[in-house]
């Protein structure tokens, strides 16, 4: 931490200014690739889980840079959730007038068994049978109910405890508890022994 | 939590992890550029531009606001005030002193007759002092 030494209070603030982010960067880069996954289970789209994760960041750090480190985790998590929520939004107004042409044209009908969108994610790992295991439980985590699933990634994939978990879902503990019993019960019943 | 699930809770932990660890290096630099350009933003100082847009906005709408005015009374034509009863000078200076009232209400009544004092051939009254 920088003290003011010398007593000119401008360069110590620039110099704060550039320490904060520095922190706010290195905090940025390490949540990042966690934070893209959860959106991206959300969102199903590559391109609208980056454009969620940038509006994010540059929020948390218009708003709430000035806050004590500890506190980023569950803001960054509660404004992407917001984040997710508005893209999720617009892709419904956007989405109405693309399902209405769909139906105009009958483009959209899926045959039996075709992949679905969360099947379009990368593979993750070379070998087959794991790669298709992780599938598995990516499409069970993506077909959850939201609160659920928010509930399950945060938990898991950023290890938040259930305070801060709650902070990031806007809700009490206890409901942070509910809907991640149900998330695991629901995910033992489809998956079984992964 | 039975050791059931917690296995497979760490089952699925595990797995989380490894699809977050396989994210491609281009969307890792797509997602630590996102992360230099936003820190960027607590780098700057507080731009004027930030305070001068908001008071730019109520300047404007109080010109629109005056501009209306004007424009819904004709120049050169000011309404005529409500005649002032004494209620209303009473609610305004909360005044106990009946006396005082009475006066105020009397000299009123005599501003609204000129004729009256033209008539009795006196002199208008000063203005009672307040005390």
């Amino acid at each position: 931490m920088l003290r003011h030494v010398d007593g000119n209070t401008k360069t110590w603030h620039f110099l704060r200014a550039v320490e904060s982010s520095r922190e706010l960067e290195s905090f940025l880069r390490s949540v990042g690739p966690r934070a893209f996954r959860i959106a991206r289970l959300a969102l199903r789209d590559d391109q609208d889980a980056l454009d969620a994760l940038q509006e994010a960041m540059i929020k948390l750090v218009s708003r709430y840079g000035s806050r004590s480190p500890e506190e980023w985790t569950p803001l960054f998590y509660a404004i992407l959730r917001n984040c997710v929520r508005d893209q999720q939004r617009g892709r419904q107004s956007r989405g109405s007038i693309l399902a209405w042409f769909i139906r105009l044209t009958n483009l959209g009908e899926r045959e039996p068994g075709e992949p679905s969108v969360v099947d379009a994610v990368r593979p993750p790992l070379q070998e087959l049978e794991s790669e298709e295991r992780l599938r598995k439980v990516l499409n069970a985590i993506a077909d959850l109910p939201a609160r659920q699933q928010e509930a399950f990634l945060l938990r898991n994939i950023e290890e938040l405890d259930v305070r801060d978990t709650a902070i990031a879902m806007g809700c009490s503990e206890g409901s942070v508890k509910t809907h991640y019993s149900r998330a695991v019960h629901a995910l033992r019943e489809k998956l079984g022994d992964v | 939590m039975s050791s059931g699930n917690d296995d497979f809770e760490q089952r699925i932990k595990s797995d989380l992890r490894k699809i977050v660890a396989d994210t491609s290096p281009e969307l890792r630099a797509r997602i630590s550029a996102m992360a230099s350009a936003a820190a960027r933003e607590a780098r700057r100082p507080a731009s004027r531009f930030r305070v001068l847009v908001p008071l730019g906005g109520v300047a404007a709408l109080a010109v629109i606001v005056v501009a209306a005015q004007m424009l819904r009374s004709p120049p050169g034509v000011i309404e005529k005030a409500p005649p002032i009863s004494a209620d209303d000078v009473a609610l305004l200076l909360n005044v106990d002193n009946l006396d005082l009232l009475e006066q105020m209400e009397f000299y009123l009544w005599l501003d609204r007759e000129p004729g009256v004092l033209d008539d009795a051939g006196v002199s208008a009254p000063e203005a009672p002092r307040r005390t």
